[in-house]
């Protein structure tokens, strides 16, 4: 029953409307315009911070961010969350290394080592039903342990330049992990505008017996996000080896936290059912920003840690009310 | 002097008006029956009664004084309680905590556990019962932690208990033991306001009976002035109900037959349901409704039986596998069941059928957007954009839009759970004209419905449950007084 073509069903959606549709749906504007009022200030008060070097740093800074945010709102559209995420950049990243060392395929390795962590985790949600918090905060530090066991808390360094391209590489001006991160965005925007387990996802976080009771695989959908989440956490942890040039057990720590606030910044819910990709990249982007132009302005690190969090609190109360307003 | 007195209570939602200038007064040691059908305005008097609504009109005297009970706080400080349906105790607390649950004592002082227990064996005994104080609530079976929140009641010395329904979990037993309690506190002085839908219990225990119908008080007479006959008969008015009834189109052989069905309360559930005809499940709360269509729809396991879709045996593990086989159900709360709340018009519609709109998962977004289009068109729907998010439409433009989701699916069987609850009247015809038109075209629908004279004016025929099985069929022209005494598991002569 699948013939219902696209193509003979084009009946009103003149490209003029269909455009300005495409921008009437988005939710991403008060991210966006935080990112924008950020480049303005910065421009201003931060010397240095508006050269073409300081932005592809500052987006070669994101690249990883952005990777694992689009994997963190697949999850948390569902109404999940995954704590794992740092430690399994680090497994995977040291798990690549190793295998890279020896002439073997490191990044391959680094998805399949994500791939599996983010299924068990999956399962264990979906299937056992246990909350998501705990079992990912499991995972963080089976996962961390796992890192330090399988290289004696050394880093893996001396790796072949066919694996360390993934993180140095660049292309005309632009770093190969900002490329990466681009496609790994588009993908998941287009995963979750364009097709039917987008649609799930949507709707099993906003309300998962409704989803059940309309023909929709819930724990399916669950264990899905859950993989994917991984996969991308394998290839975040393969892109950060390859830039640092070694697998380091210690690397990753607290980007579960950078990247939920990415997330939560960028206008998802963290009760599920609202948000997207788009969002998520913008609040990575505001995240990575932020960082590099108080760090130029010569900002104190510890009160920098103390901006980064009332900013994240103001961004967030700011769309909170904007929503209510609506 | 009446212990409680109230006059011309009425209270309105919106624009409807569901309790209408009640009159109703309760004596020291009575106990004094509400009954109604559904949507009669019971369950609205008894919020009033017991502090969750306050009243619009009208008057409370609480032994003559005139009285405001404006939380359940206030009235359990006048003695008024109410056991509720769902029982509110604390599960991991022990008996003595729960019935002491209310006391109030400074924050700092130790708790005498030994003391708490004594309290709560007095009270128990006091009901005649010998349950252990020191057990967790959780362990009891739910007669015993009925007793229990009674117990409650009386030792925070309660002088008006309300009770809704509590009967309706228990056994004949049971509810014999149930009834001795309740007479031994009315001996005491204790005054016992009792809904029920099953007559005989009323007929068995109350002294007055007062009758509610559509928000208005029409009878209250002593039990002892009336037979049965004459309560069913004041609960539906008058008129003997006849209907019109359209002649169905209705395919030969069953499209969807059920055969000796077991699921949880439901018992030998066999039944056909014919292409082109709408089917009217009757039932009182309780009697297993929801559970059938949920049972048919792959949402509930089936313990025993056969079911079979155009002569084939078919399994239905899931929603899912019941939607790809043709069926669909319009769940009973739609805020629960159907609504993706945020999500737009257009997804929610869609969502019954993306693979029939898509190809390698990817959906055909000119498609979708043209058949939800021509759907809203369809179905009337009142809403800016297919693009709003569908928690901003009206219950009954919520409704519609849910009901078109299975439009879009194809489905040859619907099964309808309280299709029209909480929806406005417009809507309410549109849905009913919907429901019609998509029998003529060849669905088989089973329509579950509290509202009677909604399933009178839609069915071709009507099955009665009761107690989880089916007791009687009815075709037109329907008597509404003999379907609510059956549903109630009365003989009919």
């Amino acid at each position: 029953m699948t013939d219902v073509t696209p193509k003979t069903q084009n009946p009103v959606a003149a490209p003029p409307s269909a455009v300005r549709e495409w921008f009437a749906r988005q939710t991403t504007y008060g991210p966006a315009i935080a990112v924008l009022v950020e480049l303005v200030v910065f421009s201003a008060i931060a010397p240095g911070f508006l050269s073409l070097d300081n932005l592809i740093n500052i987006s070669l800074q994101t690249a990883i961010t952005g990777i694992l945010a689009v994997g963190m709102t697949l999850v948390i559209l569902t109404g999940g969350i995954d704590l794992s995420v740092g430690s399994v950049v680090a497994l995977s990243g040291v798990s690549a290394a190793l295998v890279a060392q020896s002439g073997g395929p490191g990044l391959p390795v680094a998805l399949i080592v994500g791939s599996l962590v983010g299924t068990l985790t999956g399962v264990l949600v979906a299937y056992f039903r246990v909350a998501p918090f705990v079992v990912t905060l499991a995972g963080l530090t089976i996962a961390r342990g796992i890192a330090f066991l399988l290289t004696g808390g050394r880093s893996v360094g001396s790796l072949p330049k066919d694996f360390t391209v993934w993180g140095q590489a660049v292309i005309g001006i632009v770093p190969l992990p900002v490329i990466v991160m681009l496609v790994v965005v588009a993908l998941g925007y287009f995963l979750l505008t364009r097709t039917v387990f987008g649609r799930q996802i949507y709707a099993v976080g906003g309300n998962a017996e409704a989803s059940w009771l309309a023909g929709v695989p819930v724990r399916g959908v669950q264990l899905a996000v859950y993989g994917i989440n991984g996969f991308l956490a394998g290839l975040a942890g393969a892109v950060l080896a390859a830039r640092l040039g070694a697998g380091i057990p210690n690397s990753g720590q607290n980007y579960e936290l950078d990247v939920i606030a990415a997330v939560v910044v960028g206008g998802t819910s963290l009760s599920g059912g609202r948000g997207g990709v788009l969002g998520s990249l913008l609040g990575a982007l505001f995240i990575g920003t932020l960082n590099n132009g108080l760090n130029l302005s010569g900002v104190d690190p510890y009160l920098q840690k103390i901006v980064l969090g009332v900013v994240i609190l103001a961004a967030v109360l700011i769309d909170s009310a904007g929503r209510k307003r609506h | 002097m009446s212990l409680l007195a109230i006059r011309e209570i009425t209270r309105r939602f919106g624009a409807q008006t569901v309790l209408d200038r009640i009159d109703l007064t309760i004596e020291p040691g009575e106990v004094h029956a509400i009954v109604g059908e559904n949507g009669a305005g019971k369950s609205t008097l008894m919020k009033i009664l017991s502090g969750a609504l306050t009243p619009d009109a009208g008057e409370i005297r609480w032994e003559g004084i005139p009285v405001r009970l404006a939380s359940p706080q206030a009235a359990r400080a006048r003695g008024i309680a109410m056991i509720h349906q769902e029982l509110a105790l604390v599960p991991g607390l022990s008996v003595a905590e729960n019935i002491c649950l209310g006391e109030v004592q400074p924050w700092w002082r130790r708790v005498d556990y030994r003391q708490l227990e004594a309290t709560a064996r007095t009270v128990l005994e006091r009901l005649g019962q010998s349950i252990d104080p020191s057990l967790p609530v959780s362990l009891l079976n739910l007669p015993q932690q009925q007793m229990v929140e009674t117990a409650r009641a009386l030792r925070e010395r309660s002088r008006l208990l309300i009770l809704d329904e509590p009967t309706a979990a228990l056994t004949a037993q049971q509810t014999e033991q149930l009834f001795a309690v309740l007479r031994r506190i009315c001996a005491e002085g204790t005054a016992i306001l009792y809904i029920s839908h099953r007559l005989e219990e009323i007929f068995a225990l109350c002294h007055r009976v007062t009758v509610l119908r559509n928000g208005r008080r029409v009878h209250t007479a002593p039990v002892a002035d009336l037979n049965m006959a004459e309560v069913v008969r004041h609960m539906v008015g008058h008129s003997l109900e006849v209907t019109s009834h359209r002649s169905p189109r209705r395919t030969a052989t069953p499209l969807l037959s059920v055969a000796g069905l077991h699921s949880g309360p439901l018992r030998d559930i066999t039944l056909d349901l014919h292409g082109g005809e709408i089917v009217g499940l009757v039932g009182l709360a309780g009697a297993g409704r929801s559970r059938l269509v949920r049972a048919l729809f792959g949402a509930q396991p089936i313990e025993a039986g056969e079911i079979r879709l155009e002569g084939k045996a078919v399994r239905l593990p899931s929603p899912q596998a019941a939607i790809a086989l043709g069926i669909g159900l319009l769940g009973e709360d739609r805020k629960r069941h159907s609504l993706i709340p945020e999500r737009a018009v257009r997804e929610n519609i869609a969502l019954g059928s993306l693979a029939l709109r898509s190809r390698w998962g990817v959906i055909f977004s000119a498609a979708e957007q043209m058949a939800c289009q021509q759907l809203s068109q369809q179905l009337r729907l009142k809403t800016r954009t297919q693009e709003s998010a569908i928690r901003t439409l009206s219950g009954g433009n919520q409704q519609k839009a849910l009901l078109g989701r299975w439009l879009l699916a194809g489905c040859r069987v619907l099964l309808l759970d309280e299709p029209t609850r909480g929806v406005d009247i417009e809507a309410k015809a549109e849905i009913y004209q919907l429901i019609r038109v998509l029998a003529a075209q060849g669905t088989a629908i089973l329509v579950v419905s509290s509202d009677l004279p909604e399933l009178t004016q839609l069915a071709d025929r009507l099955l009665i449950l009761h107690s989880g099985r089916i007791v009687s069929e009815q075709k037109p022209p329907y008597e509404t007084a003999s379907l609510l005494a059956q549903a109630m598991g009365l003989p009919v002569d």
